[in-house]
């Protein structure tokens, strides 16, 4: 039984001072079904400079169901929407005193507790509201496509490492008839175990770096000829995808096939010591580019290693992150819709020790990458580049580097160096999605 | 892997939170939940608006039939444990029949204090806690008649109020010096007590009963400072106490007049957890064990257990007192430490003519307790606010003027800190 659903998700403080148009919207639509309340409220404080709103998280497990003593709180088991049966509500505002997130409201002079109701599955707050701040996860879209994990428990990557979420991501998605191909990185660790078990549940083969697309034309070619349609997939790290493996890569690229091949591109050699390799970025600190007096970290910047890999004009190549999940599983469907040859997907992900940041902020390193340009996600398709994720007003991409240890000693001529590099790549792309 | 016999006794919310959380986690074990009476799962807390004659008794039902089949559990009413033996982890039903469980949970709730007072047992007085009770007292009530309350404690001003509301005279006995003595200061007290007075409840506060009289239909209390009232009815709500009596013999350690529980809800014998009103479990304050007989403990404590029963290691946090009584048309909420001690920061803030009052206590930069007439608050953020011990520092005037906005904010910040910064 899965238990994700979709829910309201209202960005943080972003509400125009005064604005109230989502409450008078839901009081207006709770009207027209005869109830009176509104599941969305904004808030005002003006000396503090708040200006938000608030709403039911429609909780998995809401503990608004558990402690209501007449049993009106329900979860519907199909939309996920947790709904308050009016006719039953005692008034008690047992409901308003346990939930945590302010999601029901009480009012003592009608005795009754009110909450939202997601409109039944399509929320009308989402389309009034002026600045756009609150929009409907739709997380049934993507755990609807998934299958069961096959990661099994206990995986020895690093804790919070988003390498392994990828993995478990890819894989669910996939589902049956996947066969991992992996070389030696981190993943191994996960694929292969540390000598103990095993610890996933589907086929795999371990490589080394320089034969992975190989072995996997082999592979691929004997299931073929056999009847049966397996996919080949390769999750490895930028030091097989992009230096070591780099040439039997382009060569399986350059005979097309039908091979699904992916490098998790954490900039380095993480976990050999944390060594520069080809995707390195400009500046970026590493073991063998150290940043000590005048040396600044790498001095060259990345090979962009996607494009390179479009310029072989296979089928499918797109970029990917963990950190926006509909766009990446768009992808991954695009990618296993491929039968007459290869796909390559770019995944940027994190190290947390090699690029030096807290464990919980992955996510946030993600995203502030993919809003600043630094690694947009694109995809080509067939001849055609395309722009799947457009940020509205890319930051600069001092608010990436901030986040990370390894850029911690530049100065503002590498900054703008960055930047430059960061805007030059993009235009590029973005040249390319206008021309083709 | 085996599948484990669970067997929950009570039906009540903590049994069911327990019942939830074991299906939750594990689909194949076999979940039995007893119940010694012979309807669905209700909570006592529903009871004073069937009185009132706001709902039906059906309306209350927690759960379904329907829900046993879709959870596979087996739903044995009408039937009372006697005794547990653990050692042989077994229990034994009314007319001796025995059955053994791999883990056992005891969530039979509480029963009414019935003090001792010269005189009571010689008539026919009431007591609330379940649907049997209410319907007696139902039969009861008529208009125009009057009702004696002893206690003025939440369940006690709840009942006053459905007999008010019926067009009943009613006249509440506390021997403490206020109303509503555990979870409101004087002052917010002196407040309730007004509108309540106001709806003609007429509350005798400081008074204890000495010796109660039965003459002719009626009853008459005689208090400690002299002087009686008289009314057609007597309703005793002076308290509840954990009701252990299953325990008794069974080496089951008691404390506090509860069953006594680790912080995992385990009692002092091997695979055999307390949980809800029954229970003497830490306090999120002191870190001591006590009793709490609030619904939203049941509930937590009973996930608690459920998880810990099979097997996933959950540690109870600890209870926080929270209540919120609503009377006439008005709201009174507690959440946290009602009262303040010498180290703590208080700030009050009223609105001349109206029933509004404000009470935060803080202790240096955490909040430790609020209490609230009519305001209109999202009561459960500021319990999130105290048990996750946000921050709120230079926020204390803002939570006074705004108590609302900013206990919203500063609980979607804390919210996203938690996200982003756990590791420090
Ligand atoms: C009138 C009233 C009003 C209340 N109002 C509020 C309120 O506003 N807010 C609040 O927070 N709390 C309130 N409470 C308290 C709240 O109802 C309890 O805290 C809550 O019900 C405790 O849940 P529980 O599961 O521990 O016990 P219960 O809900 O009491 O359930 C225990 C069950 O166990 C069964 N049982 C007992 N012994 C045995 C046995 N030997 N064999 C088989 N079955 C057995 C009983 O029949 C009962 O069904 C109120 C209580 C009452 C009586
Ligand atoms: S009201 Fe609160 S507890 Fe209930 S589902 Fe919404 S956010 Fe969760
Ligand atoms: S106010 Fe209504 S919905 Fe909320 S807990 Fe009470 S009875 Fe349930």
């Amino acid at each position: 039984m899965e238990t994700f659903f979709d829910t309201l998700k209202i960005e943080e403080n972003i509400c125009p001072p005064g604005c109230g148009v989502c409450r008078e919207k839901c009081t207006q639509v709770q009207r027209s079904k005869g109830k009176n309340g509104s599941g969305i409220h904004e808030f005002h404080i003006p000396d503090l400079g708040v200006h938000m709103a608030n709403t039911c998280n429609q909780c998995s497990e809401p503990v608004c169901l558990d402690a209501c003593p007449s049993g009106s709180i329900s979860k519907d088991e199909k939309d996920g929407i947790v709904r308050i049966d009016e006719k039953r509500c005692l008034g008690c505002g047992l409901c308003n005193l346990v939930c945590p997130y302010g999601g029901i409201d009480y009012r003592a002079d009608e005795k009754k507790a009110f909450k939202c109701d997601l409109c039944d599955g399509s929320p009308e707050c989402v389309n009034v509201c002026p600045v756009k701040g609150i929009s409907l996860m739709k997380a049934r879209s993507i755990v609807g496509y998934f299958h069961e994990d096959p990661l099994l428990k206990g995986s020895s990557l690093c804790v919070g490492c988003p390498a392994e979420t990828t993995l478990r991501f890819v894989l669910r998605v996939m589902g049956k008839d996947t066969f991992l191909f992996g070389a030696p990185g981190c993943a191994t660790n996960v694929i292969n175990g540390q000598g103990i078990k095993c610890m996933i549940n589907i086929p795999s083969h371990m490589s080394n770096m320089t034969t992975v697309p190989s072995t996997m034309t082999g592979v691929k070619r004997y299931y073929r000829r056999l009847g049966k349609d397996v996919k080949c997939v390769a999750f490895v790290g930028d030091g097989c995808a992009t230096d070591v493996g780099f040439q039997p890569l382009s060569g399986a690229a350059e005979r097309n096939e039908n091979i699904i091949f992916m490098c998790y591109d954490n900039e380095g050699y993480m976990n050999t010591g944390i060594q520069r390799s080809s995707t390195t970025p400009y500046g970026g600190w590493t073991t063998t580019t150290p940043a000590m007096g005048r040396r600044k970290g790498k001095k060259m910047a990345s090979k962009n290693v996607p494009l390179i890999m479009a310029a072989h004009e296979i089928p499918y190549v797109a970029t990917a992150v963990i950190g926006y999940p509909e766009d990446f599983l768009n992808k991954l469907l695009k990618a296993m819709a491929v039968k007459d040859g290869m796909s390559y997907i770019h995944i940027l992900s994190p190290c947390i020790l090699g690029w030096g940041y807290s464990i919980p902020a992955s996510l946030e390193v993600i995203k502030a990458a993919v809003e600043t340009n630094y690694f947009p996600l694109w995809e080509y398709e067939r001849g055609k580049y395309r722009i799947t994720y457009e940020v509205k007003n890319p930051k600069p991409i001092t608010e990436y580097t901030k986040l990370l240890k390894k850029f911690a000693h530049l100065e503002k001529e590498e900054i703008d160096e960055l930047q430059e590099i960061v805007n030059r790549r993009f235009n590029r792309i973005k040249r390319l999605t206008e021309a083709f | 892997m085996k599948r484990k016999k669970h067997i929950l006794i009570g039906a009540g919310t903590a049994a069911l939170c327990a019942l939830k959380q074991i299906r939750r986690l594990n689909r194949e074990d076999e979940i039995k939940l007893v119940s010694m009476e012979d309807s669905l799962p209700y909570s006592p807390t529903a009871l004073p608006y069937i009185i009132s004659g706001k709902v039906g008794v059906s309306d209350t039902f927690l759960v379904s039939e329907g829900f046993f089949k879709k959870l596979k559990v087996e739903f044995l009413k009408n039937r009372k444990v006697e005794r547990i033996y653990g050692e042989n982890k077994e229990i034994v039903y009314d007319k001796g029949i025995r059955e053994g469980y791999d883990s056992l949970l005891i969530a039979t709730g509480s029963e009414p204090v019935v003090p001792d007072i010269p005189g009571l047992y010689e008539g026919e007085f009431l007591t609330i806690r379940g649907i049997k009770d209410a319907q007696a007292l139902i039969e009861k009530v008529k208009e125009g008649n009057s009702a004696i309350i002893l206690g003025a404690g939440l369940i006690g001003m709840h009942i006053a109020q459905c007999l008010s509301e019926k067009n009943m005279k009613v006249k509440v006995v506390e021997s403490l010096p206020s109303i509503l003595p555990a979870y409101f200061d004087k002052e917010a007290s002196e407040i309730i007590r007004g509108i309540m007075e106001g709806k003609g409840i007429e509350c005798l506060t400081g008074k204890k009963a000495t010796r109660i009289e039965w003459k002719g239909g009626k009853v008459e209390v005689n208090l400690s400072e002299g002087g009686s009232v008289e009314g057609d009815l007597l309703v005793v709500a002076v308290g509840v106490k954990p009701r252990t009596e299953i325990v008794d013999g069974s080496g089951i350690k008691i404390e506090n007049g509860g069953i006594a529980v680790d912080d995992r809800m385990r009692t002092s014998m091997d695979d055999v957890y307390a949980a809800g009103d029954v229970a003497s479990a830490k306090a999120f304050f002191t870190g001591e064990n006590g009793l709490n007989p609030i619904l939203p403990n049941a509930a937590e404590q009973g996930r608690v257990a459920g998880s810990n029963m099979v097997g996933v290691d959950t540690v109870y946090e600890g209870w926080i007192p929270m209540n919120t009584f609503s009377y006439f048309g008005h709201t009174a909420i507690s959440v946290g430490m009602p009262f303040s001690s010498e180290k703590d920061e208080v700030h009050v803030r009223k609105i001349n003519g109206t029933d509004t009052y404000r009470k935060l206590i803080f202790r240096e930069d955490r909040l430790m307790g609020v209490t609230f007439i009519d305001t209109e608050v999202n009561a459960g953020v500021f319990n999130y606010l105290i048990r996750k011990k946000v921050p709120v520092g230079e926020y204390k005037m803002s939570l006074l003027e705004f108590p609302r906005e900013t206990s919203l904010y500063l609980m979607q910040q804390a919210e996203k800190k938690e996200t982003i910064s756990l590791e420090e």
